[in-house]
């Protein structure tokens, strides 16, 4: 009788299934930046933070 | 534990933060016309440091950062770049208590013709965020905001707190 290889399910996953785990996983304040992502935020100015 | 096996898991922890944004970034549909599969997040390694030799005006030296680096093991470095250009650099160091991750220095490429422009401060945050709570921090908190970024920050979710510092609580992930 033939034995049969298992496959780690480590080497099976694939990217797909990797943004799918994480997409599950997104914190609020992630899903709150992906949408602000989309337009942008009008009139940012170059320098954000920092001591001058 | 020895100090290599400690600064080597700091190396995965910060990998590990801007591999998470880019696969989150990844996930979001734009419109036609706009695309964002081409934002990498890196280090502030030497081939940052020559991109941002070519910003006109930018207000910061960059350079100072690689000593910086050195001697905050924990801190966070990322270069935002759209395919060959440099567009953004930030660098953040958690408090000792590692529960706020403060942002020291951000900056985007000065001018407007860049192509994520209205955008560095978001992608920025993405990594930040995640930094924050691979390291298990509760606040993320702008230690010098310019006065013309604030309403950027607020958009973003950011509040002064009762002690006058701007932050963004870090919540974890839900599934």
């Amino acid at each position: 009788m033939r034995k049969s290889i298992k496959k780690s399910s480590a080497k099976k996953r694939s990217i797909k299934t990797e943004e799918k785990i994480v997409s599950s996983k997104l914190s609020a304040n992630q899903r709150h930046f992906l949408q602000l992502l989309i337009t942008g935020i009008e009139d940012e100015p170059n320098i954000l933070a920092g001591r001058r | 534990m020895p100090r290599e096996r400690t600064s080597l898991r700091y190396q995965l922890y910060k990998s590990q933060a801007r591999k998470q944004a880019s696969i989150a970034k990844a996930l979001l549909q734009l419109p036609a016309g706009q695309d964002l599969s081409k934002v990498r997040f890196e280090p502030i390694d030497v081939i940052a440091l020559n991109a941002f030799e070519r910003w006109e005006n930018p207000l910061f030296c960059w350079r100072e950062v690689a000593a910086w680096k050195s001697r905050e093991p924990l801190s966070l470095d990322i270069a935002i770049w759209f395919e060959e250009q440099l567009c953004g650099l930030c660098f953040v160091n958690p408090n000792k208590s590692r529960q706020r991750v403060r942002i020291v220095r951000l900056e985007g490429r000065p001018g407007d013709s860049h192509p994520l422009k209205n955008r560095i401060g978001t992608l920025a945050m993405m990594v930040i965020d995640e930094f924050a709570q691979i390291i298990g921090s509760n606040f993320i908190e702008v230690q010098e905001p310019m006065q013309g970024a604030i309403p950027v920050y607020t958009k973003l979710g950011f509040k002064f707190d009762f002690e006058g510092r701007l932050v963004l609580a870090v919540e974890s992930k839900v599934s």
